[in-house]
């Protein structure tokens, strides 16, 4: 019965989709399975030779290397064996009684990949710059004929080339939140902190999106302690993003001479609580699970503005949660909208 | 005397606008294409500012910003750097190489390039 237990596992092992290699305790191969040997292009004769032979073999030598050094400390390494060769590989010590009796290392072929996400990458750095060329060719042509500098423009032909001139400012925020959005899957959410205050970050987005408030005749309410409130450490611009998101998303989603109240408060000391409440439109209960997933839009908010990326609001919880921060709403459809972050102070 | 400024940008219609916004202002206007194209022109003559664009034909903006910084006649030139590329990684890269400001493309119009023209040239 133990005997075809033992073949049992040799049998998954062998099969495993996985490649797979054991060493004994003094690093001789004891063991490969066929997936190991088909990235590998391992040979039987490897089979119990020491290490120092195992070196000698061309394409044994970034995993040799391996072997020799930090072997026990490994997982999940992306490993370049050659240049179209690439292998996320882990290893585990293998213990009995606290005594060391082999390594077990098992790995993945990534190479597709990884050219692929490399692909991916550049292709949206690129994107993003080719689009964003011709936008501000228009941009430009159409501020200078605004600016009245080519010559007189009737009152209709003003408005309209302004509906131009925000449908393409429009243009240009999607392209960079899908930059964002490349960056937060990178992993490369912050890239430099430092400490700075919300209160000044929230006046600045203001001035940014005071035209708007007024056109929209939007009451307007900021409420901010009377002491100021400590500095958080921070990516700013990534922080400034966050509350342009929300703040973007108050007035677009808030029908005219709407009411936006924006708060911020310390919680006991240990972090600050943002909140912006607007009374528009509201997010419908079935949507709400959705709502910070990448591209996702409610439909009452494709409604008003058929343009968004859907990416605003998982751009912003991917920043708070990377400060150690939490975002989180309150929302009845048709009566309005709360949307509330913490920042947690470290001294 | 008015300031004279160099403009190098490959694409036809943005160096147009800004060229027009600039001679509109008094400025004294050169462009140029291509990098190379824009080192020679700084080599000839005297300018007081440089606007210059990243992506461009054969030598990029990046290296015509560090030749230009070598050169100890061209060194003291402001060189404003004006790109649609605009990740953090080449936004450090641009201002450690020595531009004195970096705008990206899509996010100013004509005027605010020469607002902070004004301000560069009044330093």
């Amino acid at each position: 019965m133990e005997d075809k237990n033992l073949i049992r596992f040799k049998i998954a092992l062998e099969k495993l989709p996985q490649g797979i290699i054991i060493l004994d305790e003094r690093k001789r191969i004891i063991f490969f399975n066929q997936k190991a040997q088909e990235i590998l292009n391992l040979r039987e004769d490897f089979l119990f030779k020491e290490i120092e032979e195992i070196k000698e073999i061309e394409e044994l030598k970034p995993i040799s290397e391996i072997f020799e050094k930090e072997i026990f400390k490994i997982f999940g390494k992306e490993i370049k064996i050659k240049e179209d060769l690439i292998l996320r590989l882990s290893t585990f010590e293998l213990k009995e009684d606290q005594e060391e009796i082999g390594t077990l290392i098992f790995f993945s072929d990534i190479t597709r990949e990884v050219s692929l996400e490399r692909l991916k990458k550049e292709f949206i750095a690129l994107a993003a710059h080719q689009l964003r060329t011709p936008i501000s060719a228009a941009q430009w042509g159409i501020s200078k004929i605004l600016e009245e500098k080519i010559g007189p423009l009737n009152s209709k032909q003003k408005s309209y080339l302004e509906e131009i001139l925000q449908t393409l400012q429009r243009l240009v925020k999607i392209i960079d939140d899908l930059l964002h959005t490349t960056k937060i899957e990178e992993g490369k959410i912050l890239e430099k902190t430092q400490k700075f205050s919300l209160e000044a970050i929230v006046d600045y987005v203001l001035s940014l999106l005071g035209s708007e408030i007024a056109k929209k005749k939007i009451n307007l309410e900021v409420n901010k302690p009377f002491n100021p409130l400590p500095p958080i450490q921070m990516d700013v611009e990534k922080i400034k993003l966050v509350v342009q998101n929300l703040l973007d998303n108050a007035i677009k989603y808030t029908r005219e001479s709407g009411r936006i109240v924006i708060s911020l408060e310390e919680r006991s000391g240990k972090e600050i609580l943002f909140s912006i409440k607007d009374n528009g439109i509201g997010i419908p209960e079935k949507e709400k699970e959705r709502i910070f997933t990448k591209f996702f839009r409610a439909e009452n908010a494709q409604k008003v503005e058929p343009s968004g990326s859907g990416l605003g609001l998982y751009v912003a919880k991917n920043i708070i949660e990377a400060h150690g921060g939490k975002i989180w709403f309150e929302s009845k459809e048709g009566k309005g909208t709360a949307f509330y972050f913490t920042l947690p102070i470290i001294i | 005397m008015s300031a004279k400024i160099l403009i190098i940008e490959d694409e036809p219609f943005l160096r147009k606008v800004i060229s027009d916004e600039c001679r509109e202002k008094g400025y004294f206007v050169e462009e140029a294409i291509e990098g190379k194209e824009g080192l020679e022109k700084l080599k000839k003559e005297k300018f007081d500012l440089v606007l210059l664009d990243l992506l461009l034909p054969g030598i990029d903006g990046f290296e015509v910003l560090a030749q230009i910084k070598k050169d100890p006649e061209l060194s003291k030139t402001p060189v404003l750097i004006l790109s649609n590329l605009g990740q953090k990684e080449e936004i450090e890269k641009g201002l450690k190489l020595g531009a004195v400001d970096y705008l990206i493309k899509a996010h100013v119009t004509p005027s605010e390039i020469l607002e902070k023209i004004e301000k560069i040239l009044a330093r």
